[in-house]
């Protein structure tokens, strides 16, 4: 009996060797590709470093985060990105869970409708932004001619001119861009449950709007969760479509737009560094709470 | 985790790095290849190989010339020099180089008046002369072509409703105004035709043309080493603005650069257009609904006091500090930015920057608008890059964005926000407070020695560079 036990831990730490023996050419990338970079970041960001010179940097402690958390601009950074992930968000899980409820049905081109749905999702953004960007223009856009032809706008709007109706086109482009992806998730999550709940309510005759709100939902709230928070966390780093869609000013950057004009434009590595670390804990902090507060939910559903 | 750590980090992780990345120290550089840097906006990159060739054929195909394509934005390439040069060593010789932020890399190129003795300096303009000097009046730079704000207008809709060319603003703005609303009686053009198109992007773009507005309405950005933005003729050239996008300019302008606004105004959708002058020879490619119908004038100077003006602009080639071939290199930059070629880039409505070329009768034949840009060179503005220096970018900033913004707020029903008096003191005070910054000058020890710095950039290759660059670390002190 005991020499069995002992064979057995030789055996496992064995495998825990390979394991990681295994594990190491990806671990290594890992840490030299983003485990290197996010470290230099937060160094940097206690230093008063410029682009150009990198090695001849002080530390001047935490003098950056203060002046971050001083300057209006950056809350307004803030609060902008919040504002477009907190509406973009719920939007494309409803608008997702649509669609998924859709693709899940048998219909003939099941196959070829999934795979045309992810269009928007597989455009780079950098183009897709560009091709909205020209639909919103307010002179030779498309979308002001359509609504104006079907006279439901008199004169063109500026979409993507003035500060509150350029989120709202964001926010737009963002939900219409990321739809598909939470579709996708969902669907994932919508296949994997079990078919004989469905077969019991159809026997019983359960209407959908029943079936949706006491099978569907339940089962699927762990995948919900998990998507909203890849979600979540990929809309609070949002970049691209900010950068192509608003003119460019302060009063409707995002945190991501903040952090890159300083690091680059004004080449002020340290400050730079700073405000991308802050964002680095904001999205930590929020995966955290998110997680926990989650925690025991997940753990009563399995 | 202690420097020292780190130190330690950085050691091994750059030797790995570099093993790996060591063929591009090895590629085969021979001694007599020059490296440029160059832009590759518009024609400009076809015109400078034609160059390119023409120089290495001069020295019987002796030496070759790599070129290094830049991205478009002159921001961008900014920032790239930033980390090339933090970087300490690389192998490029020859860089283009803006007239916004030329001065602010004055440590790191090569003065090169040894090899410029014959150049007669007093041919270039004074605004551009007074750029391709540092502080010591040495010669860092050579200009390759001027560029200059200018009002594009239509001919053909000024004759069919009788109106003159405009003199001032306010003459400007009826004119626009009385002709958009003549033309919107079609019903065609009834939402989309504007009296004037204009760049109000949060991007350098808007810097220029405050720059330009606020020199024709009498006023300045900079004045004897003290911002002056928040004067009566400030608020006359932001009311001047918001009266335009509020009357005869779309609201979109707000988020157009350069190219946006030419697609406007070559769709036939505008009367008057700020541009510079390279939109002259695409807009008159047949193929435009204007070609042949456009005119050119400076930008008017406001009726109540005040210059014809227009933002100066232009690119300069300078020779790298670090570079291994200086007198070679100096030569394709001076090969370049001759008489010559410039004489060249005229074709494309490129602006010398030699007066002489104005007179030259070649010239004078063939592209006639050219001659005509002397007067609007010798009237530019420059923007205020010099007093910043180093900080020139965050200046700028902070003046393309309060702009846009106030503009912005003109718009909406946030008129409550809009208060030019209030946003030009903030921008005033803010401004002051960067002049009266210290740059960031590079610290003595810090400093590019050239002699040192030479040794190792025979060693260090393009990657290794950009990796040193990559891992580099504050050291304490």
């Amino acid at each position: 009996m005991e020499f069995c036990d002992l064979q057995k831990i030789k055996k496992r730490q064995n495998v825990d060797f390979s394991n990681w023996l295994f594990l190491a050419p990806c671990l290594s990338v890992l840490a030299l590709c983003a485990g290197w970079p996010l470290l230099r970041t937060v160094f940097f960001s206690f230093t008063n470093a410029t682009l150009d010179h990198l090695s001849g940097a002080s530390f001047i402690g935490v003098d950056n985060f203060l002046s971050l958390a001083r300057d209006r601009d950056w809350w307004k950074a803030v609060r902008n990105t919040f504002l477009i992930a907190g509406i973009s968000v719920p939007l494309e899980t409803i608008f997702g869970m649509m669609v998924a409820l859709i693709l899940h049905q048998n219909f003939r081109g099941r196959g070829w409708m999934r795979a045309i749905v992810l269009v928007p999702w597989t455009i780079p953004t950098i183009v897709s932004s560009r091709i909205w960007a020209w639909m919103l223009n307010d002179v030779y856009g498309i979308i002001n001619e359509l609504l104006m032809r079907v006279s439901i706008i008199d004169a063109p709007i500026p979409w993507i001119a003035s500060t509150s109706l350029s989120i709202t086109s964001m926010i737009v482009v963002e939900v219409w861009k990321t739809t598909p992806y939470m579709a996708l998730l969902l669907l994932a999550g919508l296949q994997a449950m079990p078919q004989d709940c469905f077969e019991a309510a159809a026997v019983d005759g359960v209407p959908f709007r029943k079936i949706f709100k006491s099978i569907i939902l339940p089962i699927m709230k762990p995948t919900i969760i998990v998507s909203v928070i890849f979600r979540a966390l990929d809309a609070i780093r949002i970049f691209d479509l900010v950068y192509i869609l608003s003119s460019g000013n302060n009063a409707n950057a995002t945190m991501s737009v903040y952090a890159r004009r300083h690091l680059v434009d004004y080449a002020d590595v340290g400050f730079g560094s700073a405000a991308a670390t802050a964002l680095l804990f904001f999205i930590a902090f929020l995966c955290v709470l998110y997680v926990s507060f989650n925690q025991r939910k997940l753990q009563d559903l399995e | 985790m202690t420097v020292k750590r780190f130190n330690l980090l950085k050691k091994t992780v750059f030797f790995a790095a570099a093993m790996a990345f060591s063929w591009g120290s090895m590629a085969p550089v021979s001694a007599d290849t020059i490296r440029l840097a160059y832009r590759s906006k518009g024609c400009e990159m076809d015109l400078v190989r034609k160059a390119l060739d023409a120089w290495m054929k001069k020295h019987n195909g002796e030496h070759t010339v790599d070129v290094i394509i830049l991205p478009h934005s002159s921001s961008e390439c900014y920032a790239l020099y930033k980390q090339w040069f933090g970087a300490g060593s690389f192998d490029i010789d020859v860089l283009q180089a803006d007239i916004a932020w030329l001065n602010s890399f004055s440590d790191y190129w090569q003065p090169l008046d040894e090899y410029c003795q014959d150049i007669d300096q007093s041919d270039y303009f004074d605004v551009i002369r007074e750029n391709m000097l540092d502080n010591d009046g040495r010669i860092i730079a050579l200009p390759m072509y001027a560029d200059c704000g200018v009002m594009y207008y239509r001919r053909d809709l000024l004759e069919k409703y009788n109106k003159k060319v405009p003199e001032t603003l306010e003459e400007l703005y009826e004119t626009a105004l009385y002709i958009q609303n003549e033309e919107r009686k079609d019903e065609a053009k009834k939402n989309r035709f504007y009296g004037l198109v204009y760049q109000a992007k949060a991007f350098e773009i808007l810097t220029c043309n405050f720059a330009e507005l606020l020199d024709a309405f009498g006023g300045t950005i900079v004045k004897a080493g003290k911002a002056e933005v928040n004067s009566p003729q400030g608020i006359r050239a932001i009311e001047f603005l918001v009266k335009c996008i509020r009357n005869i300019m779309s609201s979109s302008v707000l988020n157009y650069s350069e190219e946006d606004a030419r697609g406007m105004f070559q769709s036939g959708n505008a009367v008057f257009m700020r541009n510079w002058p390279y939109a002259y020879a695409l807009m008159n490619d047949p193929s435009t609904a204007v070609s042949g119908k456009i005119g050119v004038m400076v930008i008017p100077p406001s009726a109540n006091g005040g210059k014809e003006s227009g933002c100066l602009g232009g690119w300069f080639v300078a020779v790298s500090k670090y570079s291994k071939h200086k007198e070679l290199a100096a030569d394709l930059a001076r090969f370049i930015s001759s008489k010559e070629q410039q004489k060249i880039r005229v074709n494309f409505a490129y602006l010398p920057t030699f007066k002489s070329l104005y007179s030259d009768c070649d010239i004078e034949r063939t592209n006639p608008f050219v001659v005509s840009m002397k007067n609007m060179l010798l009237n530019a503005v420059s923007r205020p890059s010099k007093y910043f220096h180093t900080n020139y970018q965050k200046a700028s900033s902070e003046i393309y964005n309060v702009v846009n913004i106030m503009l912005m707020d003109s718009l909406e029903d946030r008129n409550a926000e809009y208060d030019p008096g209030r946003s030009l003191k903030r921008l005033n005070e803010k401004l002051n407070s960067l002049l009266s910054q210290p740059a960031r000058v590079p610290s003595k020890q810090n400093a590019p020695e050239a002699s040192e710095k030479e040794n190792s950039a025979g060693q260090d290759g393009f990657f290794k560079s950009i990796l040193k660059g990559a891992f580099a670390f504050p050291q304490k002190g």
